[in-house]
Parts: structure tokens; C-alpha cells; sequence
């Protein structure tokens, strides 16, 4: 539609003609005029929907960022747990040095059975030898008897000897017999008291080493397994360890979506301030005197409604996508927190690596104590036969001492008689009988210093161990029951982890199911914020736009303090505004301008196909939609 | 805590009547010895932990010992829980492949 008015030159009978023509021209301005001020109250009414609009928006968006934000807290905190539960899992943090420092403090009672088992030979060796030194002293014993047996009937002969002799000398023979008699008795008690000291000796030793037997071989057995299992536990953990990253990327990459989520959330809810700031240049554009006319104005800022409005749709759909992706990324994590393998060996499962060391310090300490208990056992009843040795040896001395004596007095007294009275012959057989007492006593004194080597060699490792074991078992009921109390708490950090991204994941699930976030309602204001932009376009197309109104338009737009706001008015006016250049394709205002005629720079576009008069852009339109190169500009153009 | 100790072969019964954390462990611990001690070979233990709601790590570590020492003797253990949080611990600590757990 063509505004200029054309003057026909009439004849000068035409006056009347020609007075009728600027009549109605001027009828015609005047109407203008009436429906110019209609359509600007109509835009004045369309700006304080807009308001009413941004308004509701405004509302909406904070009831929505009330009812989101514990969503996004309990996502937050998702993040913080899915970050513990990787540091717990990988050991940076607690775990690997409480391992160590537990490996540590086991160590140390572990080599000392290690020790105590190194010595089970020797130990069985010598409680073997004082076995056979003990067969040895019974063999001697009956031997010491054996060789005392003569001393029965030596009496008889003494008495049958010295029966024709005079009561003096008689005397003396009776004095030897009842020392010789004497002698036989205390051999005779001795030996039976002895047997049965060497036999209780022999049980109480061969007793002992068969307990130390079966001990050493199940202690042997169980530490064995003990440490193997240990070893393992430890290699794992550092294999573990060691390949850490790898395990741990399902967990991480869960813990960076949601992270990206998160922001995703914040970034959307900023949009109401966008909405509010762009809903106010529009008014205020649409609001500004004079500045450019109503039809185009109305054309450039409906583009910008629709825009505003395809953008709160846009954040709605971000919102929506981040609130889904947040709930499946929850329940991601609940579960494959739950299945993630490095837990099993770490921290809290049954066979895990806390378990593993929580039952090897109770297995250890039951170890301790009870080989302790064994150790004590063993030495409270090999020493007492140290003293039987000591006795053994004693004994035989006296015995061997009185024969000699004995053989003494006889050799004394058949010199004093005689020859001839047949006690020379007696006394020499006693002292026949003295010599090889004298020698077993000096074989039985061997016997028992060898045993004594034996039984004080074995109770000198016991006295050993025993003491070690002692300190070995204190040291666990402290520094054992501090780390027993840091694998508990690092467990029940864990457990306490686990519970709370269950906790959280169920809270997300239920503020999710709850209904509390409304999105429609956004949503309507779009459809509404479409509604105006339409009535704009309406105005528009009732007022085409025409060259002279670019250069208006590009000194408006210095009003936009957003870039996408002067990203809008390049691609519908063909102008840069400011800083903001024109990188993509997008909507265009004019057709067909060239660029010489326009007042401002041309924007840097690609080119593309014409989009002649274009239509307002549509909800589901994007800013990068193709925009023709401002082409030629007519005077009068139809903008839309 | 009550204890109900079946005749012979009939599944034995232990139930917690609370929390199963380190201040409560110790009567539990006793209770649980007690059934355990002079059970036959496959005579099933029944650890019922419905009005438990809380599992810490000693906790943990007496329910691994009991199911061991069941183990070793060829009993089967059933674990009845009544709160999800106690069956979520029972499944990460992996004591769900070792015992029943039956949620009621």
C-alpha cells in the first residue's frame, strides 16, 4: 500500500474537483490520524498486558524456584555423597592409610607367631631329646638297682663271715651289714620314688609336646591362611587402587551430569529476569513517543515478543529435561553405588577389605591369647621337672657317696682283722659294687645335664614368647581397638553415604511425583505473550513500513541492553546494533533493501533464500533461522 | 530383645527389638551365642530385625560373625527386615549372598 498522495493538475473548471479531491485527502489524514490513536491505545492496552504478563511470569517462576530448590539441593548433595563415596571407595581419604596403618599393627603380632612357628622344630627337637634323656635316666635307674642287688646277699655273707669270729670283730661285720642294709632300703625307696618321678616327667613332657604339636600345625595352618588372605586383600587394594580412575568413571560421570543438571536448573530460572528486562524494553519501545510509527514498531517488537516467548518455552523444556535427568541420574547413582564393585573389597561388604581386617584382628588377638595360654600352660608344668632333675642328681650322689663310704669301712676293718677271715674278700667285692655305682651316678648326672640343656633350651623360647606374646596382645588392645574403632567409623561413613543418597534420591523422586512444579503455567504465559505478539502483528500489517522508517528503527534499537535482544533486531531489521553482530541466520523484517540505502552497517549474514514478507516467527522458531541479505528498498514496502 | 529357643531342629528365633548399633550390641551378642550354642546341623536360625531401622558397622560385624559361624555348621540364616534402609545395608554389604533376606 502506497501512503503518498498524487496530485492531478485539473483544468481551472475543476477547481471545485480539486477542492473535492484535498478534501478528501484531507479526510483521509484526518481518519489516519483517528485510527492512529486507536491503534496506539490499542498498543498502550497491549503493553500493560505485557506487564500483567511478565508479572504472572514472575510469580510463577518464583514458585517454581521455591519448589525446585530443594530439588536442587538434594542434587547438590548427591554430588557431595557421589564425591565421599569415590574418596572412600579409592581410599584417598580414610581408607588407604588406615589399611596400611591396620597391616601395620598386625604386622607386628603376626611375625610374632611367625617367630614362635620358626622355632616349632627346635622347640619339638628338644622336648624329643629330654624325651630320650628321661628313657636314658630309667635305664640308668634300673641299672643303679641292678648293680646294688649283690648288697642282699653281701649281708648274708657278712653275717655268715663274721659268726666264728669274737664279739669285737663280729661287731664290726654286723656295722658294715646294717649299712649295707641301710643303704639297700634308701636305694629302694629312692628308686621307686624316682621311677616315678621320671614317669610322671616323661608324660608330663611327652603331654606337652603333642599339645605344641597340634598347636603349631593349626596356629601354623590358621596364620598361614590368615596371611595369604591378607597378602591377597592388600595386592587387591593396590591393584584397586591403582586402577582407580577406571573403576570409578560410571560414578563420575553420574556426579558431572549432575552437576551439568544442576547448573542447567540454576541457568534456567534465571530466564524470568531475561523475561522481565525484555518485557520492558518492548513496553518501553512500544511506550516512546513519536520515535518510530506504530505499524512498523509494532512489526519489530512483535518479533521480539515471539522470541521472548519461544524463550520461555525453550527454558521451560530446560527445566523439564534437567528434572528428568536429575531423577534418572539419582536413581543411576542409588544403584550403581550399590553395585560398584571397588566397595566389595574396600569398605563394608561381608568379604570386604574392613570385614577382612576386622575378623583378622579378632582371629590374631584369639591367636595371641591363646597360644599365650598354651605357652604358660607348657611352662607352668615343664619347669617343676627341672627340679626333678635337680633332685635325680642329688639322690644318686648320696647313694653313690654311702657305697663309697661303705666300701671304705669294710677295706678299714678286714685290714684291721686280718687275712684269713674272708672279710678282705667281702669288702673288696663292696668296693667293686661302689666303682660302678659311681660310674652310673656319673652316666645318670650326664642323662640329667642333658635334659636339664633340653627342658631349659625349650622354656627358654617359651619365656620368650611368652613375654613377646604379652606385649604383642597389649599392644592390640590399644593400638589394635583404635584402628578396630577407625575401620568401624570409616564403615559407618560409608553405610551412612549409602543411606543418604537413598534418602536424597527418594526426596527428588517425591518433590518430582508431587506435583508441586508447574510448568503450564509458564507455559500459558508463553501462549499468552504469542497472543500479544499477534495482536502487534495485526497493527502492523495495518501499517506497512517504509525506508524512512529503518533509519528510526536503528536508532531505537540503541535501547536493547541485551544481546539477544540486538540479535533479534539485526536479523528482522538487516542492522548491527552496538557491540552486537550478526553471526547467524535468523528472522528478517525487510525484503529486498539494498544495502547502500541503508543508514546503518550491514550485518554479517550468510547468505541465504529470501523469506518475503515475512510472517511472525512461530513458537517452535528458532534465532537461527535462515534471513535473507537486505536487498532493494523501495519507498513504499510491504513489511510483512 | 526377646529369644525364643525352638526344640531341637525347629528354627530358632532371635529377635531385636531395636537398633542393632554398638550400644546395643553387646545383649544381642549374648543372645545370639545362646542360640547358637547346642544347635543341630541344619537347624535354621532366624534373625528377625522388623523393628530395626538402623545397622551401624559393629552391627554389621556381629551379623557377619553369627552368619559365619552358621555357615560353618550348616545352618541356614534368615534374615526378616522391615525398613528399606536395612535391607539397602544387608544388599551393599553383600550379606544377602550369604543369608536370606526377606523384607516383611
Amino acid at each position: 500500500m502506497r501512503n503518498s498522495v498524487s496530485v492531478r493538475h485539473a483544468p481551472s473548471s475543476s477547481l471545485l474537483q480539486s477542492m473535492l479531491g484535498l478534501f478528501g485527502e484531507l479526510r483521509g489524514h484526518v481518519r489516519a490520524r483517528v485510527d492512529e490513536s486507536a491503534q496506539r491505545e490499542q498498543i498502550r492496552r497491549i503493553t500493560t498486558e505485557i506487564a500483567a504478563c511478565a508479572q504472572d511470569s514472575g510469580r510463577r517462576f518464583e514458585h517454581l524456584s521455591t519448589a525446585l530448590d530443594p530439588i536442587s539441593h538434594h542434587a547438590e548433595k548427591l554430588v557431595a555423597q557421589c564425591e565421599t563415596l569415590l574418596n572412600q571407595a579409592s581410599g584417598h581419604e580414610e581408607g588407604q592409610t588406615l589399611f596400611q596403618s591396620a597391616v601395620s599393627v598386625l604386622g607386628s603380632p603376626l611375625a610374632c607367631v611367625d617367630r614362635y612357628l620358626a622355632q616349632k622344630g627346635d622347640q619339638l627337637s628338644q622336648l624329643e631329646q629330654a624325651e630320650e634323656r628321661i628313657r636314658e635316666l630309667f635305664k640308668l635307674q634300673h641299672d643303679m638297682r641292678s648293680a646294688l642287688q649283690p648288697l642282699t646277699y653281701m649281708v648274708v655273707l657278712f653275717r655268715i663271715e663274721s659268726a666264728g669270729l669274737d664279739a669285737e670283730q663280729q661287731g664290726t661285720f654286723v656295722t658294715v651289714a646294717a649299712e649295707i642294709q641301710r643303704l639297700r632300703e634308701l636305694v629302694d625307696r629312692t628308686f621307686e620314688e624316682n621311677i616315678g618321678l621320671i614317669e610322671q616327667a616323661r608324660t608330663t613332657v611327652s603331654t606337652v609336646r603333642g599339645n605344641l604339636s597340634n598347636d603349631y600345625e593349626s596356629h601354623g595352618r590358621f596364620v598361614a591362611a590368615k596371611r595369604g588372605n591378607i597378602d591377597h586383600a592388600i595386592a587387591r587394594l593396590d591393584e584397586q587402587l591403582a586402577t582407580n580412575e577406571k573403576h570409578d568413571l560410571q560414578l563420575r560421570e553420574i556426579g558431572r551430569s549432575l552437576q551439568a543438571e544442576i547448573g542447567q536448573l540454576v541457568l534456567s530460572l534465571q530466564t524470568q529476569d531475561i523475561l522481565q528486562q525484555r518485557c520492558d524494553h518492548i513496553r518501553e519501545a512500544l511506550l516512546a513517543p513519536g520515535e518510530v510509527r506504530l505499524g512498523p514498531l509494532a512489526g519489530l517488537q512483535s518479533i521480539q515478543l515471539r522470541e521472548t516467548a519461544k524463550e520461555l518455552r525453550d527454558s521451560t523444556g530446560r527445566l523439564r529435561t534437567a528434572l528428568q535427568r536429575i531423577q534418572t541420574l539419582a536413581t543411576d547413582l542409588n544403584e550403581s553405588s550399590v553395585r560398584l564393585p571397588q566397595f566389595k573389597s574396600t569398605t563394608a561388604a561381608a568379604d570386604g577389605m574392613v570385614q577382612l581386617l576386622l575378623d583378622t584382628f579378632q582371629e590374631i588377638t584369639e591367636i595371641i591369647d591363646s597360644s599365650s595360654r598354651l605357652s604358660d600352660d607348657s611352662h607352668t608344668r615343664v619347669a617343676p621337672v627341672m627340679s626333678l632333675a635337680r633332685n635325680l642328681t642329688s639322690q644318686t650322689s648320696e647313694i653313690s657317696l654311702n657305697i663309697r663310704m661303705i666300701a671304705l669301712n669294710a677295706q678299714v676293718r678286714s685290714v684291721q682283722i686280718g687275712t684269713g677271715s674272708g672279710l678282705e674278700v667281702l669288702a673288696a667285692r663292696t668296693a667293686e659294687i661302689s666303682r660302678q655305682l659311681s660310674e652310673l651316678g656319673e652316666n645318670t648326672n650326664g642323662e640329667i645335664s642333658a635334659f636339664q640343656a633340653s627342658v631349659g633350651a625349650f622354656l627358654s623360647v617359651l619365656e620368650e614368647f611368652r613375654t613377646a606374646s604379652h606385649a604383642e596382645s597389649e599392644k592390640l588392645g590399644t593400638a589394635g581397638a583404635t584402628i578396630e574403632q577407625r575401620l568401624h567409623a570409616l564403615r559407618d561413613t560409608t553405610l551412612t553415604t549409602l543411606q543418604a543418597i537413598a534418602v536424597s534420591v527418594q526426596e527428588v523422586n517425591q518433590l518430582v511425583a508431587s506435583g508441586a512444579i508447574d510448568f503450564d503455567g509458564i507455559e500459558r504465559t508463553a501462549d499468552e505473550l504469542d497472543g500479544l505478539a499477534g495482536r502487534l502483528e495485526t497493527i502492523a500489517a495495518d501499517n506497512p513500513a517504509r525506508a524512512k522508517d529503518i533509519k528510526r528503527l536503528a536508532a531505537h534499537a540503541t535501547r536493547y541492553s541485551m544481546a539477544a535482544e540486538r540479535h533479534v533486531h539485526a536479523l528482522a531489521t538487516g542492522h548491527s546494533v552496538g557491540e552486537s553482530r550478526v553471526t547467524q541466520s535468523g528472522p528478517e523484517l525487510f525484503v529486498d533493501a539494498p544495502v547502500e540505502e541503508l543508514s546503518v552497517a550491514a550485518p554479517e549474514v550468510s547468505p541465504s533464500p529470501r523469506v518475503a514478507p515475512l510472517a511472525p516467527p512461530s513458537a517452535t522458531s528458532t534465532p537461527s533461522r535462515t534471513a535473507a541479505v537486505p536487498a532493494a528498498l523501495d519507498d513504499n514496502v510491504e513489511l510483512f | 530383645m526377646n529369644l525364643a529357643i525352638s526344640p531341637a531342629s525347629a528354627t530358632r528365633v532371635c529377635v531385636a527389638s531395636g537398633d542393632v548399633v554398638s550400644t546395643t550390641i553387646e545383649d544381642l551378642r549374648q543372645r545370639l551365642d545362646a542360640v547358637s550354642s547346642g544347635a543341630a546341623a541344619n537347624q535354621p536360625l532366624e534373625i528377625d530385625l522388623r523393628a530395626t531401622r538402623l545397622i551401624d558397622s559393629v552391627g554389621l560385624n556381629l551379623l557377619v560373625t553369627v552368619i559365619k559361624r552358621e555357615q560353618a555348621g550348616q545352618r541356614p540364616v534368615l534374615i526378616r527386615v522391615g525398613h528399606a534402609s536395612v535391607e539397602r545395608i544387608l544388599q551393599f554389604t553383600r550379606l544377602d549372598r550369604h543369608a536370606t533376606i526377606r523384607r516383611d
